[in-house]
């Protein structure tokens, strides 16, 4: 099927000596040059099946190349049978100073051209044969064949298009085609594996909303953290409190004689009055595990003041 | 009739391929990402609840408090309480020091915020912080 419209588009024949000048895009006529063509009987209903025995009808006559091949149906079991060299053609194309981008539809000549029984064109002449085939002939067998050359454009077209493979020679279209189809279903396997890792990103960050919300946490991790640094400190520290305390209360393991006066606990400073006590006995008991800030020593009291 | 190269729309296909494996990719490690970040945040979740419920729960610290102050230990004691915004006060004068160093214990047992504490053979007054 064409990708563009057809209407407006040049007409051009295309010989092997063919030399154009155009931009515009243009449908191509091949000349009988490029293609080899026979009526062939072959049992079958369709085109497609007759199709599949035209290598084998065509083995004598053409030379060694790869071709390609069209059948046309005439009537029941004949077909008009070409076979043609998509490579060569598409040299030719070069040679013409044409792109393979400007050409719209190409077709066989001699399909296209049966309202002129003979006709010259480029220097050439052609004619159709009695079983209808079109043949390229020396110029003098014809001398009044019609010149084609200005009417191309007002033809109309037969349906029967030839299928040029324009790039086929570069890799195996099939090849092409099954890996363009594994690629379309990587790309769609990988849009919806995006698309569930996006759903899912969205219900962790609903889930940590959840969990913001029945914690009574703060909006950011920076908050969260401070509070938790702040609440460890002061876990940390009543600890060490009740630490410092209880191994005040057990200065009696080490130390015999002395009682406890007063323990009072105000603005992170412990102080302890002691009686009777000796003195450096409880400052060395003490000092193994803290910092003494003050000692006072006054008749038989002792004070000693820690900062926790 | 091929118009446009099928070699170009695999090409173009394949740089798709490539791309929608790239961006895939790079979503998957933003999810794996976020999973880890779920589960390092739901650990910190659990310490916050935790540190919260234990140092900054006044309702928690009150019936704590009240506990004590019932215990069949005290119950001849006479344990005066009084309450501000900023804490609890406890008070508790007795000729008996053994029920002063029970009390004692059973405040330095808990997890109470220690604002201050006097304590003499046959007196202990303590401030308890509620934040």
């Amino acid at each position: 099927m064409s990708l563009f419209s057809s209407k407006n588009i040049n007409k051009i024949f295309l010989s092997k000596k063919s030399k154009f000048d155009i931009k515009d895009k243009t449908d191509l006529i091949l000349s009988p040059e490029f293609y080899w063509v026979r009526i062939f009987t072959v049992p079958v209903k369709t085109a497609k099946e007759a199709l599949e025995v035209l290598p084998t009808l065509f083995e004598d006559i053409l030379p060694l190349a790869t071709f390609s091949y069209k059948a046309i149906k005439l009537s029941d079991e004949k077909y008009l049978s070409f076979a043609y060299n998509n490579d060569e053609i598409l040299e030719h194309i070069k040679k013409s100073n044409l792109t393979f981008t400007q050409i719209g539809s190409v077709y066989f000549a001699q399909t296209e051209l049966k309202e002129f029984s003979s006709f010259s064109i480029e220097n050439s002449t052609y004619t159709y044969s009695e079983d209808e085939l079109l043949l390229k002939i020396p110029n003098a067998f014809i001398q009044d064949a019609v010149n084609i050359e200005d009417n191309l454009n007002n033809l109309s077209f037969s349906n029967e298009k030839v299928d040029l493979k324009f790039y086929s020679n570069i890799l195996d279209i099939k090849y092409l085609y099954k890996f363009s189809f594994l690629f379309l279903l990587f790309i769609i396997i990988n849009i919806f594996r995006y698309s569930t890792y996006d759903k899912n990103i969205d219900l962790v960050a609903a889930k940590i909303d959840k969990i913001k919300q029945s914690y009574n946490m703060p909006q950011t991790m920076i908050q969260t953290n401070s509070i938790i640094n702040k609440l460890q400190r002061k876990a940390k520290y009543e600890i060490k409190i009740t630490q410092a305390m209880s191994y005040v209360l057990d200065f009696k393991k080490s130390i015999k004689k002395g009682t406890i006066e007063k323990i009072s606990f105000k603005n992170k400073t412990l102080i302890i009055d002691f009686i009777d006590i000796d003195s450096s006995a409880i400052k060395q008991y003490l000092q193994k595990k803290y910092n003494i800030a003050r000692n006072i020593n006054k008749n038989n009291l002792t004070r000693i003041e820690m900062k926790i | 009739m091929s118009r446009i190269n099928p070699i170009y729309i695999f090409i173009l296909l394949f740089i798709i391929t490539v791309y929608s494996f790239t961006i895939t990719s790079g979503k998957q490690k933003e999810f794996e990402q976020n999973i880890s970040e779920l589960f390092e945040f739901k650990e910190k979740a659990k310490t916050f609840k935790i540190l919260n419920e234990k140092w900054n729960n006044k309702i928690r610290v009150e019936s704590i408090i009240d506990k004590i102050i019932k215990n069949p230990n005290f119950k001849n004691a006479n344990i005066f309480k009084t309450k501000n915004s900023k804490g609890i006060k406890l008070r508790l004068n007795t000729t008996e020091p053994k029920i002063i160093i029970k009390l004692l214990n059973k405040i330095l047992n808990e997890e109470f915020i220690i604002k201050r504490l006097d304590l003499t053979s046959s007196e202990i007054y303590v401030e308890v912080g509620l934040r």
